[in-house]
C-alpha cells in the first residue's frame, strides 16, 4: 500500500517546541510526515524522541531507502540532505550544505514529483535564513497545499516570513492550527475529496 | 557528570539571576562575561548548554556563535540565544543549524528552566547513547 | 470794286430778255437791237459797231470769267428772294446744277436749314432796307446731305427801272468752320473733360479726404493699439514679476514645508527611536527582576511576605507588557510595509476566538463569530488578527462577570464595517472621547494592571492604516459597547 498523502515540515531555530505544539493537534494521520529539523547531529535523537512523545505515530530518524508510509513521522538527520525518490522513497544524499544548511527542506521540497501522484502539504515554521522558501514555491508549482506559521507565534520570523514572502502559501497559522489544519486536510483525502 | 550551562552575559545581574534560578533547580551554571570568555571556556572544553546574549559589547553573541562554529568548538553544545531584541539580525543563516532558540528578554524563570531541562536531557541522551556504545 | 457797280453794257440797255448773264443770245440781241437804231449810219459807223461790239465782247468775256471761275458762290436774287442765277461755284458748292437753282426759292430745295430761314430773311430785309447786309455765317446742307458752312455777304442793288436785285456773295468756311467747329467741339470736349476731370478730382479729392480721415483714424487706432500693447506688455510684466514672486514665495513655502517635515518627521523618529531605545534598555533590568522575583515568592513562608512578593510580581508583569506594547506600537510606527492580501474577516476572527477559547471559557464569556463568510477585506493578516485579538481582549477585560461577545460584519460601499459587540460596563460619553489614546485607562487611577493602555491605540494605528476607520459606540455605563472599525473590501474583478 503506497503512500498518497505526505507532509513535508521544515523548521530551525525554535523548531523542536514548535513541532511539539503542532504534532499535539494530530491523530494518527493517513499521511507520512517527514520533518526537517535544523539542529546539530547529536541532539537528533532527542528531537526524535520529543515528537515522539507528542504523538502516537510512529517517529523514526531518517534512514537512506526508508519508505513512506501513512502514521509514519520521519525525521530528517543532520549532515544529509533528505530526497525523495519517485516520492516512496527517502534518500539521503551527501553534497553541499543548500541555504548553509544540511538538511535542507529545499532539497527535500524540491524532490516531490508530480507524478507518482500524492496530496502533499509544505509547512514552514519558525527558523533563521530562508530554507524552504524555494521548496514552498516548488511544492505550489506541483499542487501541493502549503502553509506557513505566522509571526505572532514564530519563536524566530525568518523563514515562515520568507516563505509567505514567495506568495505561494495558502494558510499562514499558529501551530495549533496548523495540527488541525494538516489534520483535515488529510481527513478530507482519505474521504476521496482531492483538493489540488 | 553533570550538564553545565554557560551564561554569556554582560550584565553581572542578569547572570547572577539566571545562576540562582538554575542553581536552584540542581543546574550546574558557569557565568561568563564576554564573547572572548565563552571562547576560552569552549577552547578549555566546555561542552554543555550555553545560554548567549546578543547584546554584548566588542563581540556580540552572533559573533561569537560564528567565531566558535568556525573553530568547530561548538560540537556538543546546545545554543540559545538570550536577547532583549524583538527580531535577530540579518545574516543568520550560517548558524542556523547551530542555534536551537532564541529566547527573549525579560523571561519567565520556569521557561527558563522547563527550557534549558530540555537541552540538558538532549545532551545527556546523547552521551549515554555514547557511552552505550 | 467800284462804286460804279452798272456794268457798261446794262446802260444803254432798256431791258433783258432773259435774266442771264452769261445769257450770249440775249446779250447779242441787245447788241443787235442797239446796232439797229445805229445801221444806217455810214460805213465810219460800221467799224464804230466793229469797234464797239469788240469792245462789248472783251467786257463781257472779263465779266463772264470773273463769274464762273470766281471763287466764292455768287446768287443773283431778285427782290423776292428767288434765285436768279447761280454760279459754278455754287454748284459745286451745294453739289447741284444750275438748273435746279434757278427760279427757286433761297430756302426751298433744302441747302438751308430751317431753323436759319428767318435769320436769313431778315438779313435779307435788312440788306434790302440798308443797302448791304452784315457778313452772317450759316450753316447750309449740300444736295447729299453733307454740312456746309457759309460766309455770306449780300449787296442789294437797284436797277434802272428801279426793281432790286440781290447778290449774294457765298464764301465755304467749311474747313474753318470745321476747324472752328472742331475746335468748338474739341473746346467742349475739353470743357467736358475738364469737368470730368473736375469732378473726378473733386471725387478724388473727396477719396483723399475720405482717405486722409481713415488714416488718420487709422493713425489714431494705431496710437491706441500701440498704447494698450505698451499698457498690455507693461502688465504682462508686472504679471511675470508677480509669478516669479508667488514662485519664489512658493519655492520658499515649499522648502519651508519641507524644512519643517522633515524636522517632523526626524523629531518623530527621534521619538520613536527613544522610545524604543527606553524599551529596551528597561528590558534589562527587568530581566532578572522577572527571572527571581518567583523564586523570591516560593521562598517566602510568611504568607503576608509571599503576598507582598505577588504583588511585586504582578507589577513587574505589567512593567514587561507595557514595555511589550510600546516596542510593537513603535514598530508599527516605523514599519510601514503592510502586507495586503484577500482575507477572509471570518476566517481571522475564527482563529483569534480559537486561541483564545480557553481564556474566553475561564471568563465566562461566550463568543460567537456572525461574519458572513464571504466578505472579504484587503488587509495586512498578522495585524488584522492583532486588531480582533486587542477588542476581543479590551472586551473580556470589560465583561468582569462574564458576558457574550459578538462579532459580527455588514459592508457598506467599498468598506467592510465590522462591529464587536459586549455586554459589559460600557463607556460613558466622557470617557469615549479619549479610549483611542495612548496609554489611556478607562481606570483614571491607572491601577488596572491587566493592560498597557495601548491595546487600543495600536487598533486604531492599524485600521487607519488600512485607510480605515474605528470608533466605539456605548449606551453608557453598563450597557455594553459595541466598536466598530471599517477595512476596505477586497475589489473583486
Amino acid at each position: 500500500m503506497g503512500c498518497n498523502n505526505l507532509v513535508i515540515i521544515g523548521s530551525s531555530t525554535g523548531g523542536p517546541e514548535t513541532v511539539r505544539r503542532v504534532l499535539s493537534r494530530m491523530p494518527v494521520l493517513e499521511a507520512c510526515i517527514l520533518i526537517v529539523q535544523h539542529m546539530p547531529r547529536y541532539v537528533n535523537e532527542s528531537v526524535r524522541a520529543e515528537f515522539a512523545e507528542e504523538t502516537q505515530m510512529e517517529v523514526k530518524l531518517a534512514d537512506d531507502g526508508m519508505v513512506l508510509r501513512h502514521g509514519l513521522v520521519i525525521v530528517a538527520r543532520s549532515d544529509a540532505h533528505a530526497r525523495l525518490a519517485a516520492n516512496k522513497v527517502v534518500q539521503l544524499v551527501s553534497g553541499e550544505k543548500v541555504n548553509y544548511v544540511r538538511p535542507s527542506v529545499d532539497v527535500t521540497m524540491k524532490s516531490l514529483r508530480s507524478i507518482p501522484r500524492v496530496n502533499a502539504i509544505g509547512v514552514i515554521l519558525t527558523g533563521m535564513g530562508a530554507d524552504g522558501a524555494e521548496g514552498i514555491r516548488h511544492m505550489k508549482g506541483v499542487g501541493g497545499v502549503t502553509i506557513s506559521q505566522d509571526e505572532a507565534s514564530s519563536v524566530v520570523y525568518g523563514m515562515p516570513k520568507v516563505a509567505a514572502a514567495t506568495g505561494c502559501v495558502d494558510f499562514i497559522l499558529p501551530p495549533e492550527l496548523i495540527g488541525s489544519k494538516i489534520t483535515d486536510l488529510v481527513k478530507s483525502w482519505s474521504n476521496g475529496v482531492h483538493l489540488s | 557528570m553533570e550538564t553545565k550551562i554557560m551564561i554569556v552575559d554582560d550584565e553581572p545581574d542578569i547572570r547572577a539571576a539566571v545562576c540562582t534560578i538554575l542553581e536552584a533547580s540542581g543546574y550546574g551554571v558557569l557565568p561568563v562575561e564576554s564573547g572572548a570568555r565563552c571562547i576560552e571556556e569552549l577552547e578549555k572544553g566546555f561542552r554543555g548548554v550555553i545560554l548567549m546574549d546578543v547584546m554584548m559589547p566588542e563581540m556580540d553573541g552572533w559573533a561569537t556563535t560564528k567565531k566558535a562554529i568556525g573553530k568547530g568548538l561548538l560540537e556538543g553544545n546546545v545554543v540559545a540565544m538570550l536577547t532583549a531584541k524583538e527580531d535577530p539580525d540579518a545574516d543568520l543563516e550560517e548558524v542556523a543549524e547551530t542555534v536551537v532558540n532564541y529566547i527573549r528578554k525579560p523571561f519567565k524563570p520556569d521557561m527558563l528552566v522547563s527550557t534549558v531541562g530540555r537541552y540538558c536531557r538532549w545532551l545527556e541522551r546523547d552521551r549515554n547513547a555514547h557511552l552505550a556504545g | 470794286m467800284s462804286e460804279r457797280r452798272e456794268s457798261p453794257v446794262t446802260q444803254g440797255a432798256t431791258e433783258v430778255r432773259s435774266e442771264s448773264v452769261l445769257g450770249h443770245e440775249g446779250y447779242t440781241g441787245e447788241l443787235e437791237k442797239a446796232l439797229e437804231l445805229d445801221t444806217a449810219s455810214s460805213i465810219d459807223g460800221r467799224a464804230e459797231f466793229e469797234r464797239r461790239e469788240r469792245a462789248l465782247k472783251e467786257s463781257e468775256e472779263k465779266f463772264r470769267m470773273i463769274f464762273e471761275h470766281a471763287n466764292d458762290g455768287i446768287i443773283y436774287l431778285d427782290e423776292s428772294c428767288t434765285i436768279i442765277d447761280v454760279n459754278p461755284r455754287v454748284e459745286e458748292m451745294f453739289g447741284t446744277k444750275r438748273e435746279d437753282l434757278v427760279g427757286k426759292g433761297f430756302s426751298e430745295k433744302g441747302f438751308v436749314l430751317p431753323h436759319l430761314v428767318p435769320r436769313i430773311l431778315s438779313e435779307l430785309d435788312r440788306a434790302l432796307g440798308s443797302g448791304f447786309g452784315d457778313l452772317i455765317e450759316i450753316e447750309a446742307r449740300r444736295m447729299d446731305g453733307s454740312p456746309i458752312f457759309l460766309e455770306a455777304s449780300l449787296r442789294v442793288i437797284v436797277r434802272e427801272g428801279g426793281d432790286r436785285r440781290l447778290i449774294a456773295l457765298l464764301r465755304d468756311v467749311t474747313g474753318r468752320n470745321r476747324v472752328g467747329v472742331e475746335m468748338q467741339r474739341k473746346s467742349a470736349e475739353l470743357l467736358a473733360a475738364h469737368e470730368e476731370q473736375q469732378n473726378l478730382m473733386n471725387a478724388l479729392e473727396e477719396q483723399n479726404r475720405i482717405i486722409c480721415d481713415s488714416q488718420l483714424e487709422l493713425a489714431e487706432a494705431l496710437d491706441r493699439a500701440v498704447r494698450s500693447e505698451e499698457e498690455v506688455r507693461d502688465k504682462n510684466e508686472q504679471l511675470l514679476a508677480m509669478q516669479e514672486n508667488l514662485r519664489e514665495m512658493n519655492q520658499h513655502l515649499e522648502e519651508r514645508v519641507m524644512q519643517r517635515t522633515s524636522e517632523i518627521a526626524s523629531l518623530l523618529r527621534q521619538k520613536e527611536s527613544f522610545i524604543n531605545q527606553l524599551a529596551h534598555d528597561l528590558r534589562s533590568p527587568l530581566t532578572p527582576v522577572v527571572a527571581l522575583l518567583p523564586m523570591l515568592r516560593d521562598r517566602q513562608s510568611d504568607p503576608k511576605s509571599k503576598e507582598i512578593a505577588e504583588m511585586v510580581i504582578r507589577n513587574i508583569d505589567y512593567m514587561e507588557d507595557l514595555v511589550s506594547s510600546t516596542i510593537k506600537l513603535a514598530k508599527l510606527n516605523a514599519d510601514v510595509k503592510f502586507d495586503l492580501s484577500p482575507i477572509s474577516i471570518w476566517a481571522t476572527v475564527d482563529g483569534v476566538l480559537k486561541r483564545g477559547q480557553y481564556r474566553f471559557a475561564e471568563s465566562n464569556v461566550s463568543v460567537e463569530n456572525r461574519i458572513d463568510r464571504g466578505v472579504m477585506v484587503s488587509a495586512d493578516r498578522l495585524r488584522l488578527a492583532e486588531v480582533i485579538e486587542n477588542l476581543a481582549t479590551n472586551a473580556v477585560k470589560f465583561m468582569p462577570g462574564g458576558g457574550a461577545l459578538v462579532f459580527d460584519a455588514q459592508t457598506s460601499g467599498e468598506f467592510a464595517v465590522i462591529s464587536v459587540r459586549d455586554t459589559g460596563i460600557g463607556i460613558t460619553s466622557e470617557q469615549m472621547a479619549h479610549i483611542f489614546e495612548e496609554f489611556w485607562k478607562a481606570d483614571k487611577s491607572r491601577h488596572d494592571l491587566g493592560s498597557s493602555g495601548l491595546g487600543l491605540a495600536i487598533c486604531q494605528r492599524i485600521v487607519e492604516k488600512h485607510g480605515g476607520k474605528i470608533w466605539a459606540e456605548s449606551e453608557g455605563t453598563g450597557k455594553g459597547t459595541t466598536f466598530f472599525f471599517t477595512l476596505p473590501l477586497h475589489a473583486t474583478r
